[in-house]
């Protein structure tokens, strides 16, 4: 059984321009020790999702699910505050601006210590303990040090690493990880996400991974979410979607991205969409990627259905499926 | 830490040598000379005039034909209660109006409160004073109309703050003495906070508003916490960071309007006190209070700079 399952999540914002969707229709699942991706652009809507299902946007944004159950219990049914309470026991969530996400005027230890305090309670002394016995599993030599000290005073991947500690102080069931090495050095970047690993590995957590990066998917994933305007467009195993993309938006995706080893020839430009990506207050009539979509028909004007082929779910009239083989 | 106090270090050389660089023109301005100086030159005089200052000879007043610091100890005392408890009337009900508009923004209480805060904001305090003796004094007579203490209580003067004084004075009165001395002090000290509180009731809603909005309050949320608890400990520590940089800037307004409160509550003061030197052109007493009521402005500043180097971690230099 799934620990979190979501089907037709919608998150509304009202703004100037209107109701504004940020969040359409997204279904999703995760089982619990897997390590699922989520990628899309920037504006595609991946931050407000997690952000969604961590319970953490602003009472402004309407949120609405046919089904949303967390750790085999219904969220739809209990109460704010309930609802507030389940999610924070089971989900902790880090961001990726690591030194802003955490508090300017107090130290590390302070607040890894009410984290602690909160979730597991126990003595000042042992609950000190537990600190940095939680430092030093996220790789922080002397924990001691650091324990005293400001954010400030701290780089922004050890930073990253106390704002892990303080996720695993709450002991989640799942850890969603929004773009947690992008504002990191790239060698910085692989040491956080084997740390992520690690411990979800020694916590036997699940990881929701959200980024732009197709290489940390291959390289950790074991299913993918592709997200645009919103919506989920394609979802599958990691392996299979890389290599072979049904929705025309992941292949673009895809072969805007430079490998090493490509050819250089003189005239030749890496693939990229044209047009932009429209701006969620005004979304194309339709499948949202139809005008810019080379396989674009006349029955892209008609807003797609998930389908499934292959194991795969598809919101595409024309998904790139080689006929033959199906 | 030792960074930190050679920097305020100098800023408070720079602005005490400027202070007693104007009080000694001020002092030379009298129809008479304050002090006969020895030395003939503006600089060598200045000098003397410091000595002076530090060996307690401030002067002697033409009008009450004392030493102007006698006169001076007399009237400092009352200035600093009434100061100290319009400056924690103006940082308690500030605070707390601004933390109670912040946490419901938009709503009929936040506007509310904003628009009360505007009002005292605007609001001329000698008028705003008469109207409040009008008011609990005449009207209502909850309250003595002036003065500090009712002359029947007979209280010695032992460190001249009429509180301590009437306290420890454990005389026939008890504790009538002590209210007492508290209810002439109240009319005064919401007059002279009233402009205080309001700019600090706004700053903090601001401050406020601004802070919640950012990512730590995410995480702190995210960790669980109690609304409370990242209100009062995870935005306020950072909120109030620019709210004590302001509040420096309350003390000035406090000190010139502790003159005007003075004059309208017969508060026996230093703010009185100046203001009958000056109308009088006793110009030892005039250069003594200036320096006393600047001075307080120093210390005041200087104390809240510290206080908010020791709430911003960012400005202590790692150790």
């Amino acid at each position: 059984m799934s620990l979190l399952q979501i089907e037709n999540l919608n998150v509304d914002f009202m703004t100037d321009d209107g109701l504004v969707r940020a969040v359409d229709q997204v279904k999703l699942s995760i089982d619990s020790g897997k390590v699922v991706g989520v990628i899309g652009e920037s504006g595609s809507g991946k931050s407000v999702m997690a952000l969604a299902i961590a319970g953490l946007l602003s009472p402004a944004a309407r949120i609405q699910a046919d089904l949303f159950t967390l750790d085999g219990q219904d969220l739809t049914r209990m109460t704010p505050a309930e609802r507030q309470r389940h999610i924070t026991s089971n989900i902790s969530i880090i961001f990726q601006e690591p030194t802003s996400s955490l508090n300017p005027a107090l130290t590390v230890g302070y607040q890894l210590d009410e984290t602690i305090r909160f979730h597991e309670g126990g003595t000042p002394k042992q609950r000190k303990e537990r600190a940095l016995e939680l430092l030093s599993q996220v790789g922080i030599m002397d924990s001691k040090r650091r324990y005293k000290e400001y954010p400030h005073q701290l780089s922004g991947g050890l930073n990253q690493r106390v704002m892990i500690a303080i996720a695993l102080a709450c002991q989640p069931k799942l850890l969603i990880a929004d773009e947690p090495t992008t504002a990191l050095d790239v060698t910085v970047q692989s040491q956080i996400l084997d740390l992520l690993l690690k411990v979800k590995e020694e916590h036997n957590m699940a990881l929701m991974l959200i980024t732009h990066d197709f290489s940390i998917l291959a390289e950790t994933t074991s299913k993918v979410h592709v997200m645009y305007c919103g919506q989920i467009v394609e979802s599958g195993r990691t392996y299979n979607l890389l290599s072979q993309p049904f929705h025309p938006y992941t292949k673009a995706l895809l072969d805007s991205v430079p490998h090493f080893g490509m050819r250089h020839k003189k005239g030749r430009r890496l693939f990229n969409l044209p047009g932009t990506t429209p701006p969620i207050s005004h979304l194309p009539v339709g499948c949202y990627l139809g005008p810019r979509c080379p396989y674009a028909g006349k029955k892209c004007v008609q807003p797609p259905e998930l389908f499934n082929i292959k194991g795969r779910r598809v919101r595409c009239h024309f998904p790139l499926v080689d006929e033959e083989e199906s | 830490m030792f960074r930190l106090l050679i920097k305020h270090g100098t800023t408070l050389f720079v602005s005490l040598f400027g202070l007693t660089l104007l009080t000694f023109v001020l002092s030379q301005q009298g129809d008479e000379a304050l002090h006969a100086y020895q030395s003939s030159s503006f600089i060598g005089q200045y000098f003397e005039y410091l000595q002076l200052l530090f060996a307690g000879d401030w002067g002697f007043s033409s009008i009450h034909n004392r030493p102007v610091l006698s006169d001076f100890l007399l009237h400092f005392p009352a200035t600093i209660e009434l100061v100290l408890l319009a400056l924690l009337f103006a940082i308690i009900f500030g605070l707390t109006l601004g933390i109670m508009a912040a946490n419901r923004r938009g709503k009929w209480l936040d506007n509310t409160l904003m628009g009360i805060t505007l009002a005292g904001y605007s609001m001329p305090i000698y008028w705003w004073g008469m109207l409040l003796v009008l008011l609990f004094s005449l009207t209502l007579g909850w309250t003595p109309v002036a003065g500090r203490i009712d002359y029947i209580y007979d209280i010695q003067p032992v460190t001249r703050f009429m509180l301590i004084d009437s306290l420890i004075s454990h005389s026939q009165y008890g504790m009538d003495a002590f209210f007492n001395a508290l209810l002439h002090l109240v009319l005064p000290a919401i007059t002279l906070s009233t402009i205080p509180m309001a700019i600090i009731a706004r700053m903090t809603r601001s401050s406020l508003l601004g802070v919640l909005k950012a990512e730590y309050i995410r995480t702190a949320r995210s960790k669980g916490l109690s609304q409370q608890r990242i209100v009062w400990v995870h935005a306020l520590r950072n909120a109030l960071i620019p709210i004590l940089t302001i509040s420096g800037v309350q003390i000035s307004i406090i000190m010139s309007g502790v003159i005007i409160t003075e004059y309208i509550f017969a508060w026996p003061g230093v703010g009185k006190w100046l203001l009958e030197a000056v109308s009088r052109r006793d110009f030892a007493s005039i250069q003594a209070g200036i320096l006393a009521l600047s001075l307080l402005v120093i210390a005041f500043n200087l104390a809240l700079d510290l206080l908010a180097s020791y709430m911003n971690p960012r400005l202590r230099r790692p150790s």
